[in-house]
């Protein structure tokens, strides 16, 4: 399968020093908005799920949490006009 | 038998030489002790609720129930080395599973009148109202000693009474009322552990802090064609999580598998669905024998962050 990299934001030596401080308790905020496009869903929800399985700073791991905050949002969350 | 306990004496005095566990219990043991455990016992029972438990649980439901049938087949393997060569593996009722929450125009109303019970695929009580897409059925008709009645949905429909529209089960469905059986034959002597030293796993995190981790794979062979793998995260003898993505390899999401080229390396990505799990191991197992080439040394331990 070939998979199409996320763009985030370059990291920098303080958000190693963070997630290695606080490995899996990192919220990372600045995926917020990839996954809030289209979604009309508070942002304290998202960053809940991005905590639950984006806090991480293997691009692997971002991948595929994406993806399954994304399946979670699809599958769960009711928009208005539905 | 309407209890359990009492089902278990039935037949603990059918079969004096038996011996009844739990799948989790099953998976727990070693081999050694699960063979010194049923000890001379003909015939073992092993129940498992999971699918049941789990299949109110939300999004994540399938992948556990996934994991749920691999741990019946490691069940399988596992009691077969014990010397129980036969395996029958059934079920009371199947369930319906849809792959997405279905349309609400599916819920009916009940039919109301005087309710004794209502579950989402059955209303038992008096008179009331016979939705269209319903049916009525006395209970006396169906060998029940009573005037009550019983409405069933036709379809696949479901009774407003809660719980979600992508699982249920209950009433007159094909799902619940065919009892599946499949019988297991398996050579009693399986083989252990093999492929030992061909393949390497790299980059494992010492402390498993998020749900989603990565690892390299890589494979060290004189032959040139791709081998198919399937990692997979043990705890205990369960299987708590699977690969939910490759990158530099061929990945097969419906079998879990990975296509590593010898010489290459692959990185795959671990989904753990338990979050109970206090350590795991990465197993990395052959898809056609279940053979395990791989077994990490140690474990690893868990510290989720966010539960």
């Amino acid at each position: 399968m070939t998979i199409a990299w996320t763009e985030v934001p370059p990291r920098d030596d303080l958000d190693d020093k963070v997630n290695s401080a606080f490995a899996g308790k990192v919220v990372r905020k600045d995926l917020v908005r990839k996954v809030k496009v289209g979604a009309n869903v508070p942002v304290f929800v998202l960053e809940f799920l991005l905590g639950k399985y984006c806090a991480s700073s293997d691009p692997v791991a971002i991948e595929m949490g994406l993806q399954v905050v994304n399946d979670t949002l699809a599958n769960n969350y009711i928009r208005p006009d539905e | 038998l309407p209890e359990l306990s009492a089902r278990k004496k039935y037949f603990a005095a059918l079969v004096p030489s038996s011996a009844d566990l739990t799948l989790g219990e099953v998976q727990a043991l070693s081999t050694t002790r699960l063979a010194r455990k049923l000890g001379s016992a003909e015939r073992v029972i092993v129940r498992s609720q999971e699918i049941d438990f789990f299949g109110e649980g939300g999004f994540q439901a399938r992948a556990i129930m996934d994991t749920v049938i691999d741990n019946l087949a490691r069940a399988v393997r596992k009691l077969a080395t014990a010397g129980f060569e036969r395996a029958v593996i059934t079920a009371d009722h199947g369930h319906l599973y849809s792959a997405e929450d279905r349309d609400a125009s599916m819920r009916i109303d009940a039919p109301g009148g005087d309710t004794v019970d209502l579950h989402r695929r059955c209303w038992i009580g008096h008179g009331g109202a016979t939705p269209a897409s319903c049916v009525r059925v006395p209970a006396r008709s169906l060998g029940n000693d009573t005037d009550l009645d019983f409405v069933f949905p036709v379809g696949t429909g479901v009774f407003r009474s809660g719980g979600d529209l992508a699982f249920h089960h209950g009433g007159p469905s094909l799902q619940e009322m065919i009892v599946p059986v499949i019988t297991v034959r398996s050579a009693t002597s399986v083989a252990g552990p093999g492929g030992g030293g061909m393949l390497s796993v790299t980059d494992v995190p010492a402390t498993i802090t998020n749900r989603i981790f990565s690892v390299k794979l890589s494979l060290a062979t004189l032959e040139a064609t791709a081998v198919s793998v399937r990692p997979v995260l043990i705890a205990g003898e369960s299987q708590v999580g699977s690969v939910g993505m490759a990158v530099g390899a061929e990945y097969d999401r419906s079998a879990g598998t990975v296509e590593l080229v010898p010489g290459a390396e692959a990185t795959v990505g671990f989904v753990l669905d338990d979050d109970t799990a206090n350590s795991v191991k990465i197993v990395v197992l052959d898809p056609a024998s279940d053979a395990e080439m791989y077994r990490s040394p140690s474990a690893l331990q868990v510290r989720l962050g966010v539960t």
